[in-house]
């Protein structure tokens, strides 16, 4: 796959988990780590397979993950902290188990690790960065790459 | 007859969802037990008098495809309906859960799919009955 296959295959990832796990309407939108800037949050997920590397989604406006987060539970009440980064993990990990048949197609199998989040530190992750993209939302941005171990890689 | 229904997932906002989900499609439900993992799910399974399952997959302890096994090995729940929902897109890995009894939803889902699948995991106990 080119980069811009990959770039294409996270931004569909990315935007059909927002519409259909948060019940969110993303735009695209330019990537914020292209700047420099450090995000709100961050989640990583691994995964294993026929090729192997790491999916990051990363937050960038403070108003957003609550947002996406009463969204997803449907009530109006100000999530704690824990509860945003299950929903945080939670995102991720359906963005990178949509990614991935996306990527490599329907027959292959991978082995995904648990979502790992953090707050206000961009995530160190090893691997080529293989593909980015961004979608805008009405308090934020947020940002999904993949970062792939180079043998098997597509 | 409505239905004691068992969430075994290690996100409580996922547990909170298929709850929710469950409540949106009308479905008749007596009691809604909770899990967080697949050791704490079959255990659950056994001591609760389940009617229906929805397992995740990618849990801490024990997996949900480890779980299903479980299940079906054990008298008491060998013919509980199950849904494995789960963001699992590997068509063999599907396969494997279908050949095991269970039926399944991907994450992300809508309830009218959550309906489907569960329409299929009780149909399939129906059957075997």
């Amino acid at each position: 796959m080119t980069t811009s296959d990959w770039d294409g295959a996270l931004r569909a990832a990315l935007s059909r988990t927002l519409e259909q796990l948060c019940y969110a309407v993303p735009e695209p939108g330019a990537a914020p780590s292209l700047d420099g800037s450090s995000p709100q949050a961050v989640a990583r997920v691994g995964f294993r397979g026929p090729f192997s590397g790491v999916m990051v989604l990363r937050v960038w406006g403070g108003a957003v993950l609550p947002a996406l987060a009463r969204d997803m539970l449907g009530c109006d009440a100000e999530p704690e902290s824990a509860v945003l980064a299950d929903c945080l993990a939670e995102m991720a990990n359906v963005s990178c188990g949509t990614l991935l048949p996306l990527a490599a197609g329907s027959q292959q199998v991978f082995d995904v690790a648990a979502p790992l989040v953090s707050w206000g530190s961009d995530a160190e992750v090893s691997g080529r960065l293989a593909g980015r993209a961004a979608v805008a939302l009405d308090n934020g941005t947020l940002e999904a790459t993949v970062h792939l171990q180079d043998a098997g890689a597509p | 007859m409505a239905l004691n229904v068992l969430i075994v997932d290690d996100s409580a906002v996922m547990r909170r969802m298929i709850a929710r989900a469950l409540e949106l499609t009308g479905m008749p439900v007596a009691k809604v037990f909770e899990a967080g993992d697949g050791v704490r799910g079959l255990a659950a399974a056994m001591e609760h008098p389940i009617d229906l399952a929805l397992i995740d997959i990618n849990m801490p302890e024990k997996n949900g495809l480890d779980v299903l096994s479980e299940l079906r090995t054990h008298g008491k729940t060998s013919a509980l309906p199950v849904v494995m929902v789960s963001t699992e897109g590997s068509e063999p890995r599907i396969e494997m859960i279908r050949a095991n009894g269970a039926a399944f939803v991907r994450k992300p889902f809508t309830p009218e799919a959550l309906v489907a699948a569960i329409v299929t995991a009780v149909g399939g106990r129906d059957d075997d009955e």
